[in-house]
């Protein structure tokens, strides 16, 4: 593959709150990514790590500077196109989990296979189900949300952001609701699934232990990214 | 406590903005439970003062008609019974004011002082008498009289036969007056006095009576008598009644014959077969005073006596019995005077030709002819010579001269001889021939007797006092056709009847109460969820559940409290609203308002009570499921898939079990409770369809088949089983209420003109106030009565005779035991095959009208209206109806078919001649249908309301009539309809609710599907085709409760279009709004939930 992953190139980005001047929280980033790295972000609270990782995630535009996909300018694609590059190559991992409560662990898992498609295939099932035995909830996967553990429902919610087989995972603050052994084992598990699968990843994330085991470092500071 | 409770009111108040939905759900539960309770105690309130207000004090009336009684008999029952009485001189009228050109129909009522004490409020009008007249509310707006105005009476006079019968006198049947209006009667000074149980009263003038009795040459008589005794039994006023009247009561006279004997003869010609056979019985008990036994006579006039060449005209024929007509003559001898044989010249031995009139069973009139043989020529002498045989024949026994006559039959003056008036002048009416009394009885017996007098010979003891008492002492009053009726205890049993009405109307409140009890614990659920915060505080500082739980109730019942009192406020208001539609139903026809609001405090405030009791227990099963913790919520959710099916099955059980038991008690019941049934079978047909819903959620939930985007919807549906069932509930509620009620409504004009719709086919109805005795068939008496002109020509008129009674329409809000009755030819109705029927009696076949006629099984065969039969007199096809005729005799009805909508209702239809033989006295159209051609309908009524305006007509078209009727149905679905929109508001505002509560909640999961790639756009449709499921399984269940309810009621023309467009209606809105909310609601953006952290 030539080129980085992801390019990104003066993004700046800006809220305006009504009856207030508009705030800059992004001023400038710039941000390389190759594929199969690892990225911690740190920084703040406040500090705009998370409006960073929905602008990666195509979730929003920026204001101005380029924000490239393999090559291809976010900018450049419809709604419809985004929704389709998310589902196709980024997987992500929120601090709460979002799972749907009336879906087992393996519905909830597959659930992003029906954004482009009527139903899900055997193919699907069988790598859902594989996932979910990789992060050891093989006998909970008919399950409802409800009865599982808090680290048990981010389990499922990561087997959720990989089922796609995506490019790029982002996760934000993933462990940051559960308590130390829960996040360790989180982090154990993504980490190994990201080498498994050959996937970068960016994390967002306080903890400077998490940190520690990523490629990179950087720190948003300012509006800006370092080098942490 | 006391601080749980400050804290309870703090939480309150300060929460107040979310508790305001469930505030306002308590409110609807308390005004609809309020509401329908006052609606039902206003209906039953309204129609019991209005029974004070038209028969005042009086409990027990006594009406006889055009047979007039001694206006003193109501001294002298007071005097044997101690109770306050009245006698009244009540006859039909047609009213006209200054210039007279507007007439309406009323009553003229001839009054004394007896009967102002008797009013609601006893009083004494101190300008009455004479001239002066006062006039009830009606008469004044019909022809907008004030005090001081003249007003012309045209009074019915009573006639000694029914108008209709030949003999009774043609000469004109009025008597006119001009009277002054010097009161117009309030309610409480017996302005609303009436004996009829009905919302409309006519107009009516009060006179004093004696001056009406005058008027009518009747002085001293009255026909009505009131009694006020309280507590005081039918028999015993009998008894009263008994020990007080008099033979001239009864219209019957004891006079002296010729040769010393005594005679009892009626003023009505003939004697009551009941009155002969007393009379005969008389003295012949082992009484004292050792009388001989009387014997019946029996006198006709016959037109024609006549040999093969000779004949003599018009002369009376009697057979007197012995001496002078012996035991053992034949029954075809004739004996004849010497005027008689001397003018016919004809011998003993010769045959004799007798040509009569005689009135068959519809009274029509036909000549007969019989022979006879004559046996013997007697002198004109002695008892031969005997004038006062003749009865009181009217228009004959009171003139002078042959000239004056003028019988209620046809004589042709022309040929009445010289030698013939001389023979009147000599010796009256003495009969030139005699027969015996069984050959009389075979050719003059009629409905109305079989003899003219009974006489007693001879002297003796037999003096007229005596002879009185004995022939009294074997009737009784019922017998002698005076039948007390308890007219306020009817009254009361009537006024309960309209329960119905009521009982509809707390029938829908009650899925009203329900709808607003399921949107309560939703509402309540809701608000406490927001404050999942509050409560995790709260037990972080320690705060035991209880506690929490008591505080948040305390909440609750304030919540409910208030709703409560902002229910019943507008309870009244609504109830007042209510009552004023249904007021307009009877529009002008009344003076004051039929229907008031009675607010009885115990009712309201047991309403207010059992309402706040529901909301809080609503509120409570809410606050319930949201203390409980979510996790564990779902924790338990799993735990008892599958056990929750139990219930469910249990319901669907139930709710089968009450519709089919609903639909067979109706087959078995044949129909008599359509809205108990009606309720019944929606309840069953809801609960069986939610249970069944809620058996197919759980099954989908547990089975789980490959994830698809179908079946992602559906989990979505299921997620929270409890809202989705509570909103199709919710939903299916609502569409119940307004299908179920318009399945009800009719179109007035449907189908009108045809044979087959409720009109027959007729073109014009026309009323009558006062009876036409004429025969309106025979052209000549129409030229005669200016009934003339081209319209005519093609016009064929169907006259009918009606028994008067209480109207049985949906105009009445009474529960009526005597509804009035209509003669009907059942041949030409059965041949003309018109008119729809709803239903028949079970296995019979032809025609429906072929089923009248007479008894068959006990019961006389009659049809009436569906509508009559189920809202008014609350009986169906197959049922018997018990009646007392005339003379108080018992006697069954059994309704055979009843008619769809028709221009008959509240009447009952039986043959004439069964209605001619037990209500004698029932004569002349009371109503004319005609069939005619459109075009002519404007030339006839205005011809009919010209010639015919005498006789107070009220001419309409037969459409016009029937939409009348279904004016007032309609309005009663109005009021219904409105209650059920109330309920499909219901049902939308918990459905919209829901709706937006699913999408604020899912804005996380939204968010985070987006991320993973779902278009909002795809998000949204997911969420409309969910909440679509969810309206077509509440429109679905909704309609079809409504229509399995409906299938008790398919005799009924069920409009089913209307139902359709209604239920369209309400799916349109429906899948708009889901449309709408799903697109047009804040669109959550991704970004903004996946923050929530
Ligand atoms: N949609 C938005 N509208 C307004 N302000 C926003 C919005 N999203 C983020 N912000 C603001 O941008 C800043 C950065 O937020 P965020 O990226 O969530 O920080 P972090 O994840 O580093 O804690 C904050 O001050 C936040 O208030
Ligand atoms: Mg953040």
């Amino acid at each position: 593959m030539s080129g980085p992953l992801l390019a990104l190139r003066a993004v700046t980005k800006a809220f305006s709150v009504p009856g207030a001047a508009p705030v800059e929280v992004l001023k400038g980033v710039d941000l390389d990514l190759e594929s199969g790295a690892s990225l911690a972000i740190m920084g703040p609270s406040g500090s705009g790590k998370s409006t960073l990782l929905n602008l990666i995630g195509a979730l929003d535009l920026p204001d101005g500077g380029t924000l490239a996909y393999k090559g291809e300018s976010i900018r450049e694609l419809t709604e419809a196109q985004r929704a389709a590059l998310r589902n196709r190559e980024i997987g992500f991992v929120f601090q709460l989990h979002h799972l749907l409560p009336q879906c087992t662990a393996l519905e909830n898992a597959l659930v992003p296979r029906l954004a482009f498609k009527k139903k899900v295939d055997a193919e699907d099932v069988k790598r859902a189900e594989r996932l979910l035995e990789r992060v050891g909830l093989g006998p909970r996967r008919d399950a409802l949300p409800g009865i599982l553990s808090g680290g048990e429902r981010q389990r499922v919610a990561l087997v959720r952001a990989l089922v796609s087989r995506p490019a790029l995972l982002l996760a934000d603050e993933p462990t940051g609701s559960l308590d130390a052994k829960g996040s360790r084992e989180i982090l154990d598990l993504l980490l190994e699934l990201v080498r498994e699968e050959g996937l970068s990843l960016i994390t967002v994330t306080h903890a400077p232990s998490v940190a520690l085991r990523m490629d990179r470092r950087m720190e948003l500071v300012d509006g800006r990214l370092r080098p942490g | 406590m006391k601080s749980l409770l400050s804290f309870a009111v703090r939480g309150f108040r300060y929460h107040f903005r979310s508790h305001l939905g469930t505030l306002l759900a308590c409110a609807v539960t308390t005004t609809a439970i309020v509401g329908a309770l006052v609606v039902g105690d206003s209906l039953r309130g309204s129609l019991a003062d209005q029974a004070r207000r038209r028969l005042g004090a009086a409990t027990h009336t006594l009406a006889t008609g055009e047979r007039l009684f001694r206006a003193a008999l109501a001294e002298d029952l007071a005097a044997h019974g101690d109770l306050k009485t009245a006698s009244v001189l009540e006859l039909s009228a047609t009213l006209s004011g200054e210039g007279g050109r507007l007439r309406v129909g009323g009553k003229v009522t001839g009054v004394d002082k007896h009967f102002w004490r008797l009013a609601p409020r006893p009083w004494v009008p101190s300008k009455f008498g004479g001239e002066a007249v006062a006039i009830n509310a009606a008469c004044a707006a019909k022809l907008s009289l004030a005090p001081g105005d003249e007003l012309i009476l045209r009074i019915d006079l009573p006639g000694v036969l029914p108008r209709d019968v030949p003999f009774a006198a043609s000469e004109t049947p009025f008597t006119m007056r001009r009277v002054t209006v010097a009161n117009i009667l309030t309610e409480d000074q017996f302005g609303s006095f009436d004996l009829a149980m009905a919302q409309t009263s006519g107009a009516r003038v009060f006179m004093d009576r004696e001056a009406l009795a005058e008027l009518l040459g009747k002085a001293g008589k009255a026909n009505l008598l009131l009694v006020a005794a309280t507590g005081g039994s039918i028999s015993a006023l009998e008894k009263s009644l008994a020990a007080a009247w008099r033979l001239s009561d009864l219209g019957l006279a004891i006079t002296n014959i010729p040769g010393g004997g005594r005679e009892l003869r009626s003023e009505h010609i003939f004697l009551d077969p009941r009155i002969e056979a007393a009379a005969l019985a008389a003295g012949n008990d082992g009484a004292p005073g050792g009388l001989p036994r009387g014997k019946p006579v029996f006198t006709y006039f016959v037109n024609r006596l006549g040999t093969a060449t000779r004949s003599t005209p018009y002369s009376m024929v009697a057979a007197p019995g012995e001496p002078l007509v012996a035991s053992g003559t034949p029954d075809d001898a004739i004996l004849i005077n010497d005027w008689l044989a001397a003018d016919l010249g004809a011998q003993p031995g010769d045959a004799l030709d007798l040509a009569y009139w005689a009135f068959d069973d519809r009274r029509r009139l036909v000549e007969k002819t019989n022979r006879f043989r004559i046996q013997r020529i007697l002198p004109l002498a002695g008892a031969a010579a005997d004038a006062s045989l003749m009865p009181d024949f009217p228009g004959l026994a009171d003139t002078a001269s042959c000239n004056d006559w003028h019988p209620g039959i046809p004589v042709d003056l022309k040929k009445i001889r010289p030698k013939d008036e001389a023979y009147w002048e000599a010796h009256r009416g003495t009969p030139k021939a005699f027969l015996t009394l069984a050959a009389a009885r075979g050719l003059w017996s009629n409905a109305f007797g079989a003899s003219t007098a009974v006489r007693w010979s001879g002297g003796g003891s037999n003096d007229a006092v005596l002879l009185e008492k004995l022939i009294l002492a074997q009737l009784t009053p019922a017998a002698a056709g005076f039948a007390f009726k308890p007219a306020a205890a009817q009254a009361r049993q009537g006024a309960a009847g309209s329960v119905d009405l009521g009982g509809l109307f707390l029938g829908l409140s009650l899925f009203l109460v329900g709808a607003s009890l399921l949107l309560t614990a939703l509402l309540a659920g809701f608000a406490i969820e927001r404050r999942r915060d509050e409560i995790a505080t709260l037990r972080a500082l320690g705060f035991p559940a209880s506690r929490i739980r008591l505080a948040f109730l305390g909440e609750l019942a304030l919540v409910s409290l208030f709703g409560g009192i902002l229910g019943v406020a507008v309870a009244v208001l609504y109830d007042a609203a209510i009552l004023s539609a249904l007021n307009s139903v009877w529009g002008g026809a009344v003076a004051f308002a039929v229907l008031t609001l009675h607010l009885v405090p115990l009712t309201v405030v047991s309403g207010f009570v059992s309402s706040f009791v529901c909301g809080l227990a609503a509120g409570t099963v809410a606050l319930q499921g949201a203390l409980r913790p979510p996790i564990q919520k779902l924790r338990t959710g799993e735990a008892r898939r599958g056990t929750g099916r139990k219930p469910a099955f249990i319901a669907l059980g139930l709710g089968l079990a009450i519709l089919l038991g609903a639909l067979i008690g109706n087959l078995v019941d044949g129909g008599r409770h359509v809205s108990p049934v009606f309720f019944l079978a929606a309840v069953g047909a809801l609960a069986a369809s939610l249970a069944a819903v809620r058996l197919l959620f759980s099954r989908r939930a547990a089975s789980r088949p490959e994830l698809g985007r179908l079946s992602f919807i559906l989990l979505g549906a299921l997620r929270n089983r409890g809202r989705s069932l509570a909103t199709i509930m919710l939903l299916s509620v609502g569409v119940f209420m307004v299908v179920g009620v318009s399945l009800y409504r009719e179109d007035p004009r449907g189908a009108v003109g045809e044979l087959a719709s409720g009109s027959g086919g007729f073109a014009v109805v026309g009323e009558f106030t006062l009876p036409i005795a004429a025969d309106l068939r025979d052209e000549k008496i129409r030229k005669r009565l200016g009934l003339t002109g081209k319209e005519w020509e093609s016009a064929r008129l169907t006259p009918m005779r009606r028994l008067e009674g209480d109207d049985a329409s949906c105009l009445n809000l009474h529960r009526v035991k005597a509804p009035p009755i209509l003669g009907v030819d059942s041949a030409a109705f059965a041949e003309r095959g018109a008119f729809h029927f709803a239903a028949v009696e079970k296995g019979s076949a032809g025609n429906p009208w072929s089923l009248l006629g007479p008894p068959r099984g006990g019961a006389i065969p009659v049809i009436a209206d569906e509508s009559v039969l189920t809202w008014n007199l609350g009986k169906s096809v197959g049922d018997t109806i018990e009646m007392a005729d005339e003379r108080g005799e018992k006697f069954h009805l059994r309704v055979v078919a009843a008619l769809s909508d028709s221009i008959f209702q509240g009447n009952l239809l039986m043959e004439e001649r069964e209605l001619l033989k037990h209500f004698p006295s029932v004569g002349g159209t009371r109503l004319l249908l005609i069939d005619a051609p459109r075009a002519s309908i404007p030339g006839l009524s205005n011809s009919l309301h010209g010639a015919l305006r005498d006789f107070g007509p009220q001419i309409e078209t037969a459409p016009d009539r029937l939409a009348r009727f279904t004016v007032v149905q309609n309005t009663y679905l109005t009021v219904f309809l409105a209650l059920g929109g109330l309920g499909l508001i219901l049902g939308s505002a918990g459905f919209a609710v829901v709706l937006l509560r699913n999408l604020e909640e899912r804005r996380g999961e939204w968010a985070l599907l987006r991320a993973t790639g779902f278009s909002g756009q795809r998000l949204r449709r997911f969420a409309m085709i969910e909440h679509s499921l969810l309206l077509a399984l509440g429109l679905g269940i909704g309609g079809l409760s409504a229509a399995v309810a409906a299938i008790p009621s398919l005799g009924f023309a069920i409009p089913w279009a209307t139902a359709l467009a209604v239920f369209s209606g309400c799916a349109v809105v429906g899948f708009a709004s889901v449309i709408l909310a799903a697109f047009a609601g804040k669109q959550a953006r991704p970004l903004d939930s996946l923050r929530l952290e």
